[in-house]
């Protein structure tokens, strides 16, 4: 009688086996945690500190550029600068480089920058501002950022159909001489500054100098 | 009879029919697993529901506003704010400061120009837009009503990291299904300082860049950007240095608002009255969260109640089981009788092997309760998904096993009552007769 009683139980309890590995298995292969996750990441490490200001008149500001505000070239240097950057374009419209030196100037040391592209000229009359108070002006606010420690990078498009602008590149590559700032060039820059092509080249101009 | 020797002649009564045994056992394993299962369910939906209400956050959370407060507010969750008014550290402190109040956290909020590199559902670059970024103090954003949907929280203290909110999802067309879409993409976002130009506003912007580090379903304030507190309070401080731009809502108010959390769901009402006898505007989702609390127990008792049938339907054929065991050991019964077993020794042994039915079935059921649950609760998460929307986590539900080991012990115990007073009180001649 006792041989009998495993042959009677075992169908039974290999049965129950399976079932309790079968459900085992489904358990494994269907349940997992959930991709997103409400915990806390740790504190974020301090990262580099770039203040990235753009000082200028209407090359600068960018106003009514084809394809919007992101086409501009300052927002592409921008782009460009590591993620920690922040950017200020404090140029205005029809700016002299007088303007720059009180108006400007003060609002971007206050900023305490790292970096500044500097680009005046168009609003600038041969008339009204003679070739030395432009020098001397502009001397003025690229000596305060260095002295601040600022990589400073003057613009000028060296173009005879740029008018004004053209008419002050000599000086703006003299001040950089002698300031020891940056000096960049814009010979092959498109006419058409509203062209998103134009916005481009001179973006990549200045960030190969970054 | 000691217990040890009442314990051995129940096993040797189990294992003497192991067939009948293991079918009792599966007939009580099956109505503890469903009970398991159901009340597993029902807790962890239950959890979710209330977690869905809450957005994440406490139960017991109370939104305050830069606000003066609708004076018929306590009584509805969603009040109307009255005309704006400053929330600053003083404020807080006295709200810190009310009894029953068991956090408060601050909440800053600004709208900015953001520039997404993410097309339109038509491929189309998406023109740039003003929105509202809300900043909080990530290291308490479990106190806070936020779900991660995708990807993860930023970092605290991170000036270039945020998540996004669905409403971001929606304004690029895209799916909540397909929310990994949007996370590791840049955003460019620029406060504007207004300054009068003549007759017109013309706005200087304050450019930062920030990686989408998430999804989220935010309710600590509306906006479809979140982020640590410290470039939101940059930014503001940026946009007050100018004049008021309406473009930009421009606030002078040190804190947009308050996460208030109250010491109890309880409380809620208390500190809400309180909060209005401060001055400011209140909502909480309170009675919602009670009225559905009510529906989930309603359910709760139903679903318990279906387990509860089962089980008891179980110890039925537990009864059966153990009276068709007395029938056929009567001559054991005499046998025991004659050499002298009182009749108490033969309910202990009967009962005691009811018990270990009780308990066996009872443990297997928790089991496999657990382990259903489990296969459901990855169906739904599946499903949940698949959907875009946060997946459930199953807790152990220690106090339901033992509950229901303990409880189909007992039935068991009580179903092998009636049979095992009919074998103590069968006579020891009657019981020998059948030799």
């Amino acid at each position: 009688m006792n041989l009998r009683r495993p042959t009677r139980i075992r169908p039974v309890a290999t049965s129950l086996a399976a079932l309790l590995v079968a459900m085992l298995a489904a358990v494994g292969c269907t349940s997992g945690t959930p991709t997103a996750s409400n915990a806390v990441p740790p504190p974020a490490a301090p990262e580099a500190r770039v203040v990235y200001v753009a000082l200028g008149a209407d090359e600068t500001l960018g106003r009514g550029l084809e394809g919007g505000i992101r086409r501009g070239w300052t927002q592409q240097v921008f782009a460009a600068l590591p993620r920690s950057a922040v950017y200020v374009n404090l140029a205005t419209e029809d700016a002299p480089v007088q303007s720059g030196l009180a108006d400007q100037l003060p609002k971007a040391l206050a900023l305490n920058p790292t970096v500044v592209t500097i680009w005046f000229g168009s609003g600038d009359d041969p008339a009204r501002t003679s070739d030395g108070e432009f020098t001397a002006d502009l001397t003025q606010i690229v000596s305060q950022l260095r002295a601040a420690q600022v990589d400073v990078l003057l613009l000028s498009r060296v173009d005879p159909r740029a008018g004004s602008s053209s008419r002050y590149a000599t000086l703006i590559q003299n001040v950089a001489e002698t300031t020891g700032a940056t000096f960049i060039d814009l010979p092959g820059v498109s006419a058409n500054p509203r062209d998103p092509a134009t916005q481009e080249a001179i973006a990549k101009a200045i960030t190969s100098h970054l | 009879m000691t217990w040890w020797a009442a314990i051995g002649l129940a096993t040797m009564g189990v294992r003497r029919r192991p067939g009948r045994a293991v079918l009792t056992v599966l007939a009580v394993t099956l109505a503890a697993a469903l009970l398991t299962a159901l009340l597993t369910i029902a807790t962890t939906a239950e959890t979710r529901v209330l977690d869905e209400l809450a957005k994440g956050g406490p139960l017991a959370g109370i939104k305050v506003a830069a606000a003066t407060p609708d004076p018929a507010q306590i009584g509805q969750d969603n009040a109307n704010p009255g005309a704006p008014k400053d929330l600053d550290q003083s404020a807080l402190d006295r709200i810190r400061a009310l009894p029953s109040v068991r956090d408060v956290v601050p909440v800053v909020s600004t709208k900015l120009l953001v520039i997404s590199p993410t097309p339109d559902a038509d491929g189309q670059p998406l023109a740039p837009f003003i929105e509202t970024v809300v900043g909080v103090d990530l290291t308490q954003a479990p106190t806070l009503p936020i779900t991660v949907v995708e990807g993860r929280l930023p970092a605290p203290g991170s000036t270039t990291e945020l998540v996004v909110t669905e409403g971001y999802l929606e304004r690029l067309g895209i799916a909540r299904t397909d929310a990994a879409r949007v996370v590791g993409s840049e955003l460019q976002l620029a406060a504007a300082q207004a300054r009068q130009e003549g007759d017109h506003l013309a706005a200087r912007g304050r450019w930062f860049k920030a990686l989408i580090v998430g999804v989220v379903a935010q309710e600590a304030a509306d906006g479809q950007f979140l982020m640590a507190t410290e470039q939101v309070n940059a930014a503001r401080d940026w946009a007050r240095a100018g004049v008021i731009d309406p473009r930009f809502a421009t606030s002078t108010s040190a804190y947009t608002g308050l996460f208030v959390v109250a010491d109890g769901l309880d409380n809620v009402g208390l500190v809400r009255k309180e909060i209005t006898a401060v001055g400011y505007s209140t909502s909480a989702p309170e009675n919602l969260i009670a009225s559905v609390r009510r529906y989930l127990h309603v359910v709760e008792i139903v679903l318990t109640a279906v387990g509860a049938i089962a089980l008891i339907v179980a110890a039925l054929g537990i009864a059966n089981a153990m009276l068709a065991a007395v029938r056929e050991r009567r001559r054991e019964i005499g046998v025991l009788k004659a050499i002298g077993s009182r009749d108490r020794d033969i309910l202990r042994i009967f009962l005691v092997e009811a018990a270990v039915l009780g308990l066996v079935g009872g443990v297997l059921g928790a089991i496999t309760g657990w382990l259903i649950a489990q296969v459901v609760g990855g169906v739904v998460n599946g499903y949940l998904v698949e959907q875009g929307l946060t997946g459930i986590a199953l807790e152990l539900p220690l106090t339901t096993m033992l509950a229901t080991v303990v409880g189909s012990t007992v039935l068991a115990i009580l179903a092998g009552t009636l049979p095992a007073a009919r074998a103590a009180r069968l006579p020891a001649r009657e019981a020998v007769g059948a030799l």
